[in-house]
């Protein structure tokens, strides 16, 4: 009876070459570590450490910022400037804020060496814009007109181009908005104004895995999902140049292990998540970047409660929190505590100081407010979304309220996740004070106040659905403003005006946390995150 | 034999059914619209979330949902992710990442875990016995993550013999810490069930008689009482198989490899029944199966056990 040991053998063995079989596939990678270097720069390659991008067309990413900004070239840029500069436009220009022409540097080309040229703006703006398509970032064209045809509440749409978007010449596009925009210069610099090659639209599904773009370093191979993707120095970029001869940003399902990674020298620039803020001078002590980016956290409420209706009660919770406190023991004192809803990069200097007495902690004063509120009934409820990073910062926060205001019972309702939190706030469910927060994706004060703030805003759910006809006319005022600077004055007035009628808590004005290793230098983050063209490899 | 193990395969085939039909059930039970969780903090325009509600039948009552899936499935269509990624892509991508893990995982319980229960046995109550005990009950009552973030922290960033996380080393070097740190809580219960039972199989009345008959220790020992010791072990390993492929994501995490258990985890949370369908339904029909070979191997290692 010789046969179970065959058995188990033949078992053990089998398996055993699964894995090996298995093994095979992967194997080295091919990094040849940039040592092939054109010569008139620093060249060499560095990696970055991302998440597995939703998409790499940029109609349709949400996130994937640094990666898009390796691969395309939008019309503007930031950099550390809160005013836009010009990337590949030469010009924006508009008389009245609804008409806008862009004219675009000719020359420039896309990986495969077709021109850039207006048309291809045009056909990539269609395609964001199209609702069928289903495009996370048609939004970002909803004031163009034309949007509305392309967007039905039912049905098919019965065009397939915006009818605001005009190509003039090669190098000419004119635009038309629905309502006149002061900020437009701005929203250019969103993903969703990015230009598409022709070989796009041929199948979208098939240039999302090796995107053809017009950016300073082209795909090298194409995604591997989960892993990583590589980008290497396109040579024919009319743009300024970058240092790196290439990049290559590895994927991560945890940025803690990214950040592990990071500190044995493995990936060398992480995005640190929160939970390392702490640590984070002593792993990298002399090698972290803190950019003071336009991102505002909040403690929001449910407006349409009774029991909150009482601005007082509001401007009590905010007093009774001890930012400060709470900034040390969860952010490693990284933040800065909010005195309004714009921080100091903002443009204009921001808004700091706007909130008053309200945003200082004086938990005497809250109380005294508390009482003129008429006090308060039972418990109070924090809402959050549980196990995305919120827990210790809302429990804190929870406790700031029990102790400083005297309500007895303070306790926290965490969510099973994003998707049922969004739910509560959509469908108006939420019973207490919640988490709010808002990173603009272009540096002008316009980006949070119209999204959050506006009567029409796409992020009202996080302020509360909060509506004030007085706002909406001073947005809409600084909208139209003749210049910029008038218009940062405005948004002023109405942030003032918000400020007023107290809808949220304004607790920290957050920060884009980077570290590297030493292998890089010259590492600047800045609103479009990362500035990859600087970064030198040492 | 063979009309048992097509009565079981027969079996699986209903399984199949009420799985897939359940783990729908389930995700479409949870509660919050994941198409209007997409946007986050910005909601999508209405045009677009209607698009997509109707992309992935989300407008359907469940069960036509379901039937809807079922039949693309029949014509070899996984149906794709929120991303538009296909599931089957997806799957092709990260299962062989988990099979590498926890079949590395469970080689080495197989392995390791025999091996110190025999040997274990065979030297019970001298100093190797009492240290091999004291390592598996230590090792046991110390978290996974901790075990995990240490072993990473110790082989990754120090000592730097292993890579810290992903697996771009291939296996075995990218596989190994992981696999050990995954096997290092069954391999204890594989070494203490085979000593336990190796030990009453040595008292036992046909050792002697095999002795008295001549046969050499070694023969009686790795042929007889081995043999017969396996049973519980081999039932242990079985289940382990497919709570090995199952029970990656907090290692999958901490090492970065892309596997199932992570893909598994974050579409839970985002609620892409597709996937979850998918990858849930391998590990089913994994786990189904290792266990059919469990009650094969059964019948080869105890004659007394047939299978009609």
């Amino acid at each position: 009876m010789r046969t179970w040991q065959r058995l188990a053998a033949l078992a053990v063995g089998a398996a055993l070459f699964t894995v090996t079989a298995c093994g095979g596939g992967s194997g080295d990678d091919s990094s040849s570590a940039g040592g092939d270097g054109g010569g008139e720069s620093a060249g060499g390659t560095f990696s970055v450490g991302i998440d597995e991008p939703d998409s790499l067309i940029p109609g349709r990413a949400q996130g994937a910022f640094d990666e898009m900004h390796a691969l395309f070239s939008g019309l503007v840029k930031f950099g550390d400037q809160s005013e836009p500069q010009m990337l590949h436009a030469e010009s924006v220009e508009s008389d009245d804020n609804a008409v806008w022409t862009i004219k675009i540097k000719p020359g420039w080309t896309f990986h495969d060496g077709t021109t850039v040229t207006a048309q291809s703006y045009a056909d990539a703006w269609n395609a964001t814009a199209y609702g069928p398509n289903a495009w996370a970032n048609n939004a970002q064209l909803s004031n163009v007109v034309g949007w509305d045809e392309l967007n039905p509440a039912e049905g098919t749409p019965a065009t397939d181009t915006l009818s605001g978007v005009e190509v003039v010449d090669e190098n000419t596009l004119r635009v038309t908005l629905k309502a006149a925009d002061s900020q437009f210069p701005y929203k250019l610099g969103q993903p969703g104004f990015y230009p598409l090659p022709a070989v796009a639209f041929e199948d979208f599904d098939a240039f999302n895995e090796a995107p053809i773009g017009n950016g300073p370093y082209m795909m090298d191979g194409s995604w591997e999902h989960d892993v990583q993707l590589s980008v290497t120095r396109y040579e024919d970029y009319q743009g300024p140049q970058p240092n790196a001869d290439g990049i290559t940003f590895r994927i991560y399902s945890d940025t803690t292990t990214a950040y592990t990674d990071a500190i044995g020298g493995a990936v060398d620039i992480v995005s640190v998540p929160q939970e390392k803020y702490k640590q984070l001078t002593t792993d990298f002590p002399d090698s972290y970047v803190a950019f003071n980016a336009i991102r505002l956290d909040w403690l929001g409420f449910p407006l349409w409660d009774p029991r909150f209706q009482d601005p007082r009660l509001r401007q009590a919770v905010s007093m009774a929190i001890d930012r400060d406190a709470v900034n040390e023991a969860i952010f490693g004192g990284l933040y800065t505590p909010a005195t309004s809803y714009h921080g100091p990069s903002a443009p204009g200097g921001g808004t700091e100081g706007l909130c008053g007495e309200f945003c200082e902690f004086d938990p005497d004063r809250a109380k005294e407010l508390l009482a003129e509120a008429g006090g308060w009934d039972g418990p109070m409820e924090i809402w959050f979304p549980g196990g995305v990073g919120y827990d210790q910062t809302f429990e804190a926060l929870a406790n700031q309220i029990r102790q400083n205001l005297g309500i007895e019972e303070v306790t926290t309702k965490s969510q099973p996740g994003f998707v049922q939190f969004i739910e509560a706030l959509d469908t108006q469910q939420a019973t207490g004070p919640f988490r709010g927060g808002w990173g603009s994706l272009y540096p002008s004060m316009q980006s949070l106040l119209w999204a959050v703030f506006s009567t029409n805003g796409d992020g009202r759910a996080g302020g509360g659905s909060y509506a004030n006809p007085e706002v909406d006319a001073l947005i809409a005022q600084a909208d139209a403003a003749p210049s910029l600077d008038e218009a940062t004055e405005l948004y002023k007035a109405a942030e003032e005006r918000i400020i007023e009628d107290f809808p949220i808590v304004p607790l920290f004005y957050a920060k884009y946390v980077y570290a590297h290793s030493g292998n890089v230098s010259n590492v600047i983050i800045g609103f479009d995150q990362i500035e990859l063209n600087e970064v030198v490899v040492n | 034999m063979g009309k048992y193990v097509v009565s079981r395969l027969l079996q699986l085939v209903l399984v199949f059914f009420g799985v897939t039909l359940l783990i729908y059930l389930a995700v479409y039970a949870l509660p919050g619209d994941p198409i209007r969780a997409l946007g986050g903090d910005r909601q999508l325009p209405e045009s677009v979330i209607n698009a997509m509600r109707a992309q992935f039948n989300l407008d359907d009552p469940v069960l036509i949902q379901y039937l809807k899936y079922l039949g693309n499935l029949f014509t070899g269509d996984l149906g794709t992710d929120f991303n538009g990624r296909p599931v089957a892509d997806l799957m092709g991508q990260r299962w062989p990442v988990t099979i590498r893990l926890a079949l590395t995982a469970w080689v080495i319980q197989v392995v390791l875990g025999i091996g110190l229960g025999v040997l274990t046995a065979l030297r019970k109550g001298t100093w190797l016995d009492h240290t091999v005990l004291f390592f598996t009950v230590g090792v046991i009552s110390i978290p996974v993550f901790v075990l995990a973030y240490t072993a990473q922290i110790a082989f990754g960033v120090k000592l730097g013999v292993v890579p810290v996380s992903g697996i771009d080393d291939g296996w075995p070097l990218s596989y190994l810490v992981p696999s050990i740190i995954l096997a290092i809580f069954g391999l204890a219960s594989v070494a203490r069930l085979v000593r336990a039972s190796m030990l009453e199989n040595l008292r036992a009345d046909y050792v002697k008689t095999a002795m008295a008959k001549g046969l050499s220790r070694r023969r009686v020992v790795y042929r007889h009482v081995l043999r017969n010791s396996l049973i519980p072990a081999v039932t242990f390993l079985g289940i382990d198989l497919g709570y090995l492929l199952g029970g990656t994501v907090i290692i999958e995490g901490v090492f970065n490899l892309p596997g199932v258990g992570q893909l598994l985890f974050s579409s839970i949370a985002s609620q892409q029944g597709p996937v979850v369908v998918g990858v849930a339904t391998v590990l089913v029909v994994i786990f189904l199966l290792a266990n059919l070979v469990v009650d094969l191997l059964y019948g080869v290692l105890d004659p007394r056990i047939r299978h009609e």
